[in-house]
């Protein structure tokens, strides 16, 4: 038995839509302000629980519960709505504790210790350390190390960044700064922006509206438990959204029947439908842009979004603009990669009548945001904002091998009801990204063909 | 995907689903197929797929249906999908009168990219909504009759209507297949058979390999 100590805070009385001059905090440390310290008692025998408790008036109570172990636990519990279960989040910030129609289950304390402890070994927490020390040197003279030492960096990207510098990372990778610095003010000019709403504009406003429910709605930010009339501000540390002062965007009609997370997931695609009317919106971005809410803060995602959408190497707004004419070149490649890499399972495919579009259109128009686990996502968007669609189309070929044996067992009903699944079949896909590694797809491989696709698009 | 034995089948016969984003077209597909409903569910992106098998008139049809994007862009991917169909769902929303004025476009896109003799019928789903009725069946019935549609109502989300709405627009496919097969014969019987009469639909008899245990 250890007694872990437990650190209440308590919010301020005033509901959070009140306009106290905050400044924007500093990402993922919750406003405190009064705290009390209590004793709790745990049977893990592994670790001490750093516990963090906020309770949020308007909600009357809500619990986070964060501990130090492997699987970084977090449990949220709305303590006036008596029954309600704790929400127990994965170190991603998903509920765990959630069955598959959506429900919140109880969680039991055998079942909290069981994720809470089996506490990593001493040598991955040192490696760790020393990850996250490299990463803190490179960060802190990144012009130099990025013009000097590429391939140390991209070495690096492919080991995986530490969760906690990702933001900061990526930030960099995609010259977030520089285009806030350049920009003053402009984002929160689209968000603020009331144009004389031509039709074009409404129906993209409308399609944004259809999927804000529909994006990871099993992640702590975008959590929707049905019963909440106005925002809901969640004291997780997953989303630097929230803690990026949650009233600077918020203005009169926004966010009824929402909660916080989808307010600031539509506020940011509102905002890129704005800064680029051609592409508008479209179907899969609100994946991305979700993803990107569970790392950086609102107006950060928006610049994330901005910088993939339109810079190089991710360059995806051929994709997703009208006529959606570059997925189409994607799924080229993919298709004779497919073939190039792995020629039996092509070849079962062929004869199944299984072509790449009816499996692959979601993982590369969404980077695997929107059905892979994050354990996978994260580690690919590490490389692909540093080089581009190469990690992609790898990290497609390392899924189909993983699961390749199977595969050419299945006739086309069972291949197609085998995909569906298949995200949920991986079990480590942080190892599956480093397996991609080693397919040895080569730029030039990728070059070819797109050009090749690109010549069938001038013939027709 | 759980074990599931493979049943034989008479006839194997290709569905699509269409209409707006966000109507139920997903839930549509799991309900039918799965006897599922997703409160949750994450919109289609490209393509999804499923399969079941029903009785009519004593024979088993198996429906392959093909659940697509509904974003008016993604047509440009998922139109692919429509050939070989020979039924389709074109669903709007009872609740969203936008998704029914929509469904004239739906119809063009049939008539642009599917076989010329597909069986189509309209299907309002969220009749659960009743306070959010924004489209009357009444509305609704006259257009489908005008435009010669077959036409119901369903609610994915308590399941009415949308065992039949499969089980009728399946049923219908079966008839017509049957009634061109006969007058083909009578016609080769008759005389050759003429150019243009070929039927679609592929045949049954077709077994399938193994399980997926």
């Amino acid at each position: 038995m250890t007694s872990t100590t437990s650190v209440t805070y308590t919010a301020p009385s005033s509901s959070s839509s009140s306009s106290s001059p905050k400044m924007a905090p500093q990402r993922r440390s919750p406003a405190i302000d009064n705290l009390t310290i209590s004793t709790v008692t745990s049977n893990s025998s592994m670790e001490i629980d750093l516990r963090r408790v906020s309770s949020m008036p308007e909600r009357g109570g809500v619990e986070t519960v964060m501990s130090n172990s492997d699987e970084e636990d977090i449990i949220r519990k709305s303590q006036s709505e008596g029954a309600k279960p704790l929400l127990k989040l994965d170190q991603y910030g998903f509920i765990s504790n959630m069955d598959k129609d959506g429900v919140v289950v109880p969680t039991t304390d055998s079942q909290k210790k069981a994720t809470t402890q089996n506490g990593k070994n001493a040598s991955t927490t040192s490696v760790e350390q020393r990850r996250t020390t490299k990463w803190n040197i490179m960060l802190n003279s990144w012009s130099n190390v990025m013009k000097r030492r590429p391939k140390l960096v991209l070495k690096r990207l492919r080991k995986g960044i530490p969760h906690e510098q990702r933001g900061k990372v990526w930030l960099t990778l995609c010259h977030v700064k520089e285009q806030q610095q350049k920009n003053p003010g402009l984002y929160e000019s689209y968000v603020n922006s009331k144009e004389s709403p031509n039709k074009a504009f409404l129906t993209v406003q409308e399609t944004i509206e259809k999927d804000i429910h529909r994006t990871f709605p099993r992640h702590s930010l975008f959590y929707d438990d049905g019963n909440d009339s106005e925002a809901e501000m969640v004291n997780s540390p997953f989303g630097g959204s929230l803690l990026d002062s949650p009233d600077r965007y918020n203005d009169e009609e926004t966010e009824r029947g929402i909660v916080e997370g989808q307010a600031s997931l539509k506020r940011v695609l509102k905002a890129y439908s704005l800064h680029d009317p051609d592409v508008g919106y479209c179907q899969g971005m609100n994946f991305i842009a979700g993803m990107f809410l569970t790392i950086v803060t609102e107006e950060e995602a928006f610049w994330m979004l901005v910088a993939i959408m339109s810079d190089q190497p991710c360059y995806m707004r051929g994709l997703f603009g009208e006529g959606m004419r570059e997925t189409h070149k994607v799924l080229y490649v993919a298709e004779h990669l497919v073939h190039q890499f792995l020629p039996r399972l092509a070849k079962h495919f062929d004869k199944e009548n299984i072509h790449v579009t009816m499996y692959a259109t979601q993982w590369l128009l969404t980077q695997y945001t929107s059905s892979f686990g994050f354990d996978l996502v994260l580690r690919v968007w590490d490389c692909f904002l540093q080089e581009g669609w190469k990690i992609t189309y790898r990290v497609m070929l390392a899924i189909l091998q993983e699961f390749q044996s199977r595969l050419l067992q299945l006739s086309f009903e069972e291949i197609l009801a085998f995909m569906r699944d298949l995200p949920e079949r991986i079990e480590d896909g942080g190892k599956l990204v480093t397996t991609s590694i080693h397919i040895p797809l080569r730029k030039k491989h990728i070059l070819k063909l797109e050009r090749e696709w690109l010549a069938k698009q001038d013939q027709h | 995907m759980g074990s599931r034995v493979d049943e034989e089948y008479d006839y194997l016969f290709k569905i699509v689903l269409i209409g707006d984003s966000g109507v139920g077209k997903s839930n549509l597909l799991s309900r039918f197929t799965r006897n599922e409903f997703n409160l949750e569910s994450k919109s289609t992106i490209g393509v999804e797929f499923a399969t079941k098998s029903i009785q009519a008139e004593g024979k088993t049809i198996k429906a392959q249906i093909w659940d697509t994007a509904g974003q008016e862009r993604y047509r440009a991917i998922t139109s692919a999908y429509y050939r070989g169909a020979v039924g389709a769902l074109l669903v709007y929303d009872i609740s969203k009168h936008p998704t029914f004025e929509n469904v004239e476009r739906w119809l063009k896109e049939l008539r642009d990219h599917a076989e010329a003799n597909i069986v189509v019928m309209l299907v309002g789903n969220k009749s659960d909504l009743r306070h959010l009725r924004a489209v009357e069946t009444d509305e609704a019935m006259a257009f489908s009759e005008q435009h010669n549609l077959a036409f119901i109502e369903t609610s994915a989300l308590d399941a009415s209507g949308v065992d039949t709405a499969f089980q009728r627009i399946l049923t219908e496919i079966y008839r017509l297949m049957s009634r061109r097969n006969m007058q083909a014969e009578e016609a080769a019987a008759g005389s050759s058979l003429s150019a243009g009469q070929t039927i679609s639909l592929s045949d049954g008899g077709k077994k399938k390999k193994g399980c997926c245990a």
